[in-house]
């Protein structure tokens, strides 16, 4: 999560917001959060505070965005409704999007381009639909441009939403406005950005691509993955039955049960609803099943929180849902009131229980120490390396010699480095001055009969982390070549 | 005020709320950092 803050402020010295000084990691950040730390690294130069603003900033953003869509789609109840995308009972996504500021950018450009494709169908003025068009165009080659991701949850489900629409022969006033043609430009814009993402830009700059994804066989291990990964973003988590997780299970249950009713709601024609929720109720289950589809018929490397950026859409398709049923009023607040409280309670027990917890206070007496002691250079493992720089305003600099928990050791190979989320120039610069190595407990416990260096020499410790101290490098070589 | 006009300025106000809250306990203190 610091990388992104490195990168930022790597972006701030240097012109436009793509560099080939950067190891990038799954995909290219195009249209991206660095952009918002880039700007604030021009006016502070205390690195908490550029992470501070620009964490409300992009929370603010993604609300703006939410507000546009909910306008278009005619839901009521914004205020309450929003608050969920804050308030929620997710690890996950308190973890991924409001704390790690991921997929922000996926979501918000996937909240305005159906929110611009319903006002695209509603309006009659010419001048704004051209507008719109453009808008929506640009988005999508640029989106196409960062990778994969926004074509996997956002163009592709569009597009079999439009064949979907026009097999089942859906008609209304919605549907005029030529928005199939949107959508069929929009995935070529799409894939034309990535196009030119493996052919013209991977060949500039360093991340990971994604050409080598292949097919396999069905595995129904891969739909289970993806059902517990759902069920785990809405709040379902693992702990003592008789407990408070049974209330927050319960409440993630039912809302995946509320899912799916709204789903069928939107998708029967029984129900009378408007086209605009079809259309919405559409686009959710064609990325539930562009997601499903892909991690069950091919290796593309699976984690739960990639479903977060189309999952997020369960939101409105809920409330939308309710607003359109024929239920009575009250019936209709009463459940709106339930859902509301439910959703705002899993929300405030998890702030209540993360309150509590600082996950830096033993880097930060690292952090300490090494600047009190001058040590502004050295290595680590990734988790323990961008998090020091971050922490000592730049002051320290990491070279990253492998994944956590990797079996890489810094012993035996100094110059091996990490190609992920760091500086490119770490491959060929070597740390001047003196010289840190940082463990975490477990890793010199792992490495102890290969570590080189000997307990005396540890500059510091603490319960969590293990830190040598050398004079220069040639003397973390010598403790090398000393074994 | 209207009951309606009421409930209105009640959920903006909650919206603020729970983003000063977000701001000032979680971002603010850097609990949330990693």
């Amino acid at each position: 999560m610091s990388g992104e803050l490195i990168l930022g402020e790597l972006l701030s010295r240097e012109k436009g917001i793509l560099t080939e000084k950067w190891f990038y990691s799954t995909e290219l950040r195009v249209l991206n959060t660095q952009i918002i730390f880039k700007i604030f690294f021009y006016f502070f130069e205390s690195w908490h505070t550029v992470r501070w603003i620009s964490s409300i900033v992009l929370i603010l953003i993604m609300l703006g965005s939410f507000y546009y869509l909910m306008k278009q789609l005619n839901c009521k109840g914004f205020p309450f409704i929003a608050a969920c995308l804050i308030l929620n009972p997710s690890t996950l996504y308190f973890d991924v999007v409001l704390k790690g500021l991921y997929y922000i950018p996926h979501i918000c450009i996937s909240f305005l381009t159906i929110g611009m494709i319903i006002q695209y169908m509603k309006t009659d003025n010419i001048l704004l639909k051209k507008i719109l068009f453009f808008i929506m165009t640009a988005l999508s080659l640029i989106s196409g441009l960062g990778g994969l991701r926004q074509i996997v949850i956002l163009y592709l489900p569009l597009l079999i939403v439009l064949i979907l629409w026009k097999i089942l022969g859906i008609r209304g006033n919605v549907v005029s406005g030529k928005w199939n043609i949107l959508c069929e430009i929009m995935f070529l814009g799409s894939m034309l950005g990535y196009l030119i993402n493996i052919k013209v830009l991977s060949k500039r700059f360093i991340y990971k691509k994604f050409t080598e994804i292949e097919y396999k066989d069905f595995e129904l291990d891969s739909v289970t993955s993806v059902f517990n990964g759902i069920l785990h973003t809405l709040g379902y988590r693992n702990g003592n039955i008789f407990s408070v997780v049974s209330v927050i299970n319960v409440g993630a249950i039912a809302l995946l049960v509320l899912i799916l009713i709204s789903l069928l709601a939107g998708l029967s024609r029984r129900c009378r609803i408007s086209n605009t929720n079809r259309f919405l109720s559409f686009y959710f289950l064609c990325a539930l099943l562009v997601f499903t589809l892909l991690y069950s018929f091919t290796n593309m490397e699976y984690s739960n929180r990639y479903n977060v950026p189309f999952l997020v859409f369960s939101v409105p398709v809920i409330f939308l849902n309710i607003q359109e049923t024929e239920f009575s009023r009250n019936i209709k607040k009463c459940l709106y009131t339930i859902i509301l409280i439910s959703i705002y309670f899993g929300g405030l027990y998890q702030w209540n229980f993360r309150k509590n917890i600082d996950t830096t206070s033993q880097i930060k007496e690292v952090s300490e120490y090494l600047l009190s002691h001058e040590v502004s250079k050295g290595y680590s493992t990734f988790w323990n390396g961008n998090v020091l720089t971050e922490l000592s305003d730049g002051e320290i600099e990491v070279w990253v010699h492998s994944p956590t928990g990797g079996e890489t050791n810094i012993w035996e190979n100094t110059d091996e480095i990490y190609p992920w989320l760091q500086y490119t120039d770490h491959v060929n610069n070597r740390p001047r001055g003196k010289v840190f190595v940082l463990l975490s407990k477990e890793e010199y416990d792992a490495l102890v009969e290969n570590v080189m260096a000997e307990w005396a020499d540890v500059a510091f410790s603490n319960d969590t982390y293990v830190l040598f101290v050398f004079d220069d490098y040639d003397d973390l070589q010598r403790s090398v070549a000393r074994g | 005020m209207k009951k309606k006009e009421l409930i209105q300025t009640l959920s903006w106000l909650w919206l603020i709320a729970i983003l000063a809250i977000w701001g000032g306990v979680f971002v603010e203190t850097n609990k949330l950092l990693a």
